[in-house]
């Protein structure tokens, strides 16, 4: 290899800025190509981790159960079980077995209850008398119904002593207990005898021994294999077949006894793992468009180093294809020299996409092998960026030495209207839209809708008020050679500077607009939908937490600890309505009112506690006619003003009343506490306070989101695209200025000393960067906040649940992206500026 | 077998009628007009006139820089209007070493002064340039220097230093003294006249009328017209 190709690598120190520009291009390139591979990974294990969530840990493993059942049988189902389990990599197997739900014999009483055995059972219990392992343990509530104590021996004295009491196990149930929460918490509403809280046994031995012969074969059996939550697809993937090999095993190990029709093996997990892998793969396909164009504008900004690099080098270029070097040669020779620099850029954009994935993904949580896969990625971006510079010299000295040309294919390139390409795209996406009915499909992440193109609609316009932007601008640029705006120099100064330098002009405006777009279309969508899920959810619920209480409680009122927090509801449910009984002074404090004005709903409500007329003062939610009517429990309702929607009631019909002013509070079925404390919080207080409780409810569990967190994940990518391309758009405003430094500072100069004066030197520079930053940032806004108001209800995944997803405020984040571009302007400004007083004249046009 | 590239009987370049035209947003503008002349394969030929004239047009025609419009331009007998660029390359590469107006165009700016020696004879696959070289160009110990620690005069020396590495049929000069004082352009004058004696073809395209007298042949042209060839 000749010597000036040897010495290419250390001859890139000569240009500092170079070497810094192109590495900063391929840190960003392949950070976006590197995010691309990893946020869609990340998305699966959210996936993962959110259905996980949803459901008992216990179930997530697989399950076996078996019902009417012999001991004798259960306990063969538990072995077999517990040896398929071990067999099949689970570690710990928790088995039980439980008796039916009688009123037993104690010693005279005969309480509901039945007895069980569970491993590990009285770990975790919390026991309130006694404690000793070697009797059974006695719920406190059965207890104390029927008067049992320490030493009593039930069955006749057949049973084992009594050796502990403990606390009732209550809704929600802790960890250990949530496979089994529907044997061990009773259900007051279930038929008398069909739930009864559990008397456990110390041992299975003594279960058995005990209870064989009276159970019959009336016995219930249940395997759970808790082990750790996966945390990503191919955990879960693994897990769901290791259960497949437990069903597998333990079903035809029964087959063998003639035994398997007692059991109901199942492995629940498999189909969230499906879901999981779609979400991954719609999340890849949805962020592959931008990820796509994001990469084209990093290659193009590559483009533009070695365009930069190719003018600096000019002289050595020109030398060496007059002493023989084709420009293939020549091109090889820029590879050298700037490959470094992107190898480093390069690596240290998968690092940054792999160190600030907590920032941009929903999950930390990879797969294996998924940091290669985006290391093989950014290989690939970085082998396609030096493509990009060994091509683009080859095609300039071609052009420029070889063909004796210095226009070209760029001609060519702007006459073809991308505009209308891309314009066309987006009207195709759209009618796929608008033509698909919103629907979710079972067992899929997202609706119909929000597949890859329809997610690539609010992009694709994005793109095309870019390419409009940019076509605009270079007419108006073009134009702006022959205007003649001397009466107010700054402006004048400022046009002429940007059509000298149109190329990199529009190249900034093309950047920036896209940047700003995809930035606000990103939040836009993302909030619209995390929005729409908590909205849905709040009235979908009524409250952050909510748990039905006895209906003595709420005649009593709430103690004062839950008073603070939480207010009484009372629901009656008809046919095609739901009146609420509220407490006008407590309810907005404790209900959950989104964004509503809480003194416009304590105003309405006031109104329901005056003087009394005919019939009961309501409020009438949405649609409900406006007419005096009779209802079940409450009698007639006469409403006094109307809310489009109401917590619980959400946006159908219905009526809230005081409860105060019901005739008979006791004829209301159901009646609710409703608390801003999370669920956790209010179930322990009311267990403190012995207030029994059931059908608890959390704000945060009442939906299934994931479709909404899919689409709010595809988006929050698109916005750190945009966040991306805003820095590219940043860099290239600083580039643009730099790159002219010593022309605009000689010409500044002489200018200033030919009296231009100071005010409109700076004046000029803020015309020439503001009107590039602020074109991008109002074409930008504007299409991403339009673009966001069109799509978000489009990708609602449940539009019958109202109210539909609609654009958030987005005046906010405008504010902020004006202000960044008027602090980045205001900075270049400076810098430009400081080149022209700083410069020494006669050293610049020494040169 | 490969043609050969180079044959001392025959003259380095016969330009018959040939024509160089540019085209500009005024319109069509005529470099060269029609010139017919033969460059020997030995001695220093200057191309003068005015600017404008041409020469510079008609150096990067002979450079095979540039491609003549119409006409005929033979390179050691052979069209180079038919050549390819390859072809183009490959004399370019082997027989002809360029000389620019600015000095720093001639030198590789983040190489050493031997590196620029070693990278001009490698490029026409001559082994390493003889160290003696820079002695006899008058900048003696100036190996290891960077080439921006040398004069212009020095700098457009050592760009005559590195064509004569190059072991060229003909060194092509554009105003090789434009840029210099007159001590510094006396010096390259002499560099150019001692490797006339060593053999090697000089064309230089000047105005300076020190170098227009060291001129074995001088072409004068004006607007694109040969206005005289005297010996």
């Amino acid at each position: 290899m000749q010597l000036p190709w040897r010495a290419a690598p250390r001859a890139a120190v000569s240009s500092p800025l170079t070497v810094l520009v192109a590495f900063v291009a391929a840190l960003l390139l392949s950070f976006v190509g590197a995010a691309a591979v990893l946020h869609a990974d990340s998305a699966g294990s959210a996936a993962v981790a959110y259905q996980a969530g949803r459901l008992c840990g216990q179930t997530v493993p697989p399950v076996v159960d078996g019902n009417r059942v012999t001991v004798a049988d259960a306990n063969t189902i538990l072995r077999i079980s517990a040896d398929q389990g071990r067999a099949a990599g689970f570690t710990t197997v928790v088995g039980a077995v439980y008796s039916p739900v009688r009123q037993w014999d104690f010693n005279g009483p005969h309480p509901w209850s039945q007895f069980g055995y569970r491993d590990g059972a009285m770990d975790n219990l919390r026991v309130v008398e006694g404690g000793s392992r070697d009797g059974v343990w006695v719920p406190r509530s059965i207890a104390e119904d029927a008067g049992i104590k320490i030493g009593d021996r039930g069955l006749d004295g057949t049973l084992p002593p009594v050796t502990a009491i403990y606390a009732d196990v209550s809704d929600p149930v802790p960890a250990y207990w949530c496979s089994e929460q529907q044997r061990i918490v009773p259900n007051p509403l279930a038929t008398e005898g069909a739930t009864a809280a559990v008397i456990w046994f110390p041992s299975l031995a003594s279960f058995t021994e005990s209870m064989g012969p009276p159970s019959g074969n009336a016995a219930a059996v249940t395997v759970r294999f808790p082990t750790e939550t996966p945390k990503t697809t191919d955990e879960a993937a693994a897990l769901v077949a290791r259960g497949k090999t437990v069903v597998d095993g333990v079903t035809a190990q029964l087959r063998t006894q003639d035994k398997a029709r007692l059991v109901m093996a199942s492995n629940y997990f498999a189909k969230p793992v499906e879901v999981a892998r779609s979400a991954e793969s719609t999340v890849l396909g949805a962020v592959l468009p931008l990820t796509v164009i994001s990469l084209l504008v990093g290659l193009a900004g590559v483009g533009a180093v070695t365009v930069q690099w190719v003018q600096r080098r000019h002289a050595e270029l020109r030398l060496l294809w007059a002493r023989g070097a084709g420009p293939i040669a020549l091109g090889w020779r820029a590879v050298l020299e700037l490959a470094a620099p992107l190898l480093g850029g390069a690596a240290a954009g998968l690092v940054a996409a792999r160190l600030t994935l907590s920032w941009y993904a929903p999950s930390t949580a990879l797969t294996d092998g998924t940091v290669g896969a985006a290391a093989l990625v950014a290989t690939g971006v970085l082998v396609a960026a030096l493509l990009v510079v060994g091509a683009v010299t080859a095609a300039r000295t071609h052009r420029e030495f070889q063909a004796g040309s210095t226009r070209g294919m760029s001609r060519v390139w702007r006459l073809v209207p991308w505009e209308l390409i891309t314009a066309g795209l987006a009207y195709l996406a759209w009618a796929r839209l608008d033509s698909t009915p919103t629907k979710l499909q079972f067992g899929q992440p997202l609706p119909q809708t929000a597949d890859a193109v329809g997610l690539a609609f609010p992009l694709l316009v994005v793109l095309t008020v870019a390419l409009v932007t940019v076509r605009l601008a270079r007419w108006a640029l073009s134009a702006g050679h022959r205007a003649n705006l001397w009466r107010v120099p700054a402006v004048h100064l400022a046009l002429r500077r940007l059509s000298a330098a149109a190329g990199s002009a529009v190249g900034i405006l093309l950047v920036g607009t896209l940047a700003v777009g995809t930035l606000t279309v990103g939040v836009g969508v993302a909030d619209a939908q995390s929005e729409a899920l908590d909205t849905k959810s709040g009235l979908f619920v009524g409250a952050e937490s909510t748990a039905q209480i006895p209906g003595r409680v709420a005649a009593a009122g709430l103690p004062p600890s839950l008073a603070e927090h939480a207010t009484v509801v009372g629901v009656v449910k008809t046919g095609e309505s739901i009146l609420l009984a509220v407490d006008p002074k407590t309810f907005t404090r404790s209900a959950w009112l989104g964004d509503r004005d809480t003194a416009d709903v304590d105003a309405q409500l006031s109104s329901l506690t005056g003087a009394s007329g005919p019939g009961l003062r309501a409020l009438r939610v949405g649609s409900t006619p406006d007419a005096q009517t009779e209802l079940p429990r409450v009698g007639a309702v006469r409403p006094v003003g109307q809310v489009p929607s109401f917590p619980l009631i959400g946006t159908g019909r219905g009526y809230v009343v005081a409860a105060a002013a019901l005739a008979d509070p006791a004829r209301i079925d159901v009646w609710q506490v409703w608390s801003t404390k999370p669920i956790a919080e209010l179930v322990a207080e009311l267990d403190a306070a012995g207030i029994h409780h059931l059908h608890s409810r959390s704000k945060a569990l009442a939906l299934d989101g994931l479709p909404f967190l899919t689409v709010t994940w595809t988006f929050d990518f698109v916005t750190a695209l945009g966040m991306v391309l805003a820095i590219v758009a940043a860099a290239a405003l600083v580039l643009a200025v730099e790159v002219r430094r010593r022309q605009n500072a000689l010409a500044g100069a002489l200018a200033t000393r030919m009296g231009l004066r100071q005010r409109t030197l700076v004046g000029s520079h803020l015309t020439e960067l503001g009107s590039l930053a602020g074109v991008s940032v109002a074409a930008g806004s504007a299409a991403g906040a339009a673009c966001a108001a069109v799509s978000a209800p489009m990708l609602d995944p449940s539009p019958w649940l109202r109210p539909v997803a609609s654009a958030p405020d987005l005046v906010p984040l405008v504010s902020t992206t004006t202000s960044v571009a008027a602090a980045v302007v205001a900075l270049v400004c400076w810098s430009a500026v400081r080149s022209v007083t700083t410069a020494r004249v006669g050293e610049l046009i020494r040169g | 077998m490969a043609e050969p590239l180079f044959d001392e009987q025959v003259p380095l370049y016969e330009l018959r009628d040939a024509h160089v035209r540019y085209r500009t947003p005024a319109g069509e503008v005529s470099a060269v007009a029609g010139v017919s002349f033969d460059v020997a394969a030995r001695g220093v030929t200057v191309l003068a006139g005015p600017s404008g004239s041409g020469k510079s047009t008609l150096l990067r025609v002979l450079g095979l820089i540039d491609r003549h419009t119409s006409g005929s331009v033979a390179w050691q007998g052979r069209d180079i209007g038919r050549l390819t660029h390859r072809a183009r390359r490959a004399v370019r590469r082997d027989r002809i070493a360029v000389v620019f107006q600015a000095p720093p165009d001639n030198l590789i700016g983040h190489l050493t002064v031997a590196g620029n020696l070693t990278a001009a004879a490698q490029s026409a696959g001559r082994p390493a340039a003889d160290p003696a070289i820079l002695d006899w160009l008058g900048i003696p110990g100036t190996g290891t220097w960077r080439v921006s620690a040398l004069s212009g005069g020095q700098q457009q020396r050592l760009a005559f230093g590195c064509a004569l590495a190059r072991s060229p049929a003909v060194i092509l000069a554009d105003e090789p003294t434009s840029q210099l004082d007159a001590a510094s352009a006396a010096l390259v004058l002499d560099v150019v006249r001692r490797l006339a004696d060593r053999g090697v073809a000089v064309v230089a395209a000047s105005h300076d009328p020190d170098l227009v007298a060291i001129g074995d042949r001088v072409v004068r042209l004006r607007e694109g017209h040969i206005e005289e060839v005297a010996a």
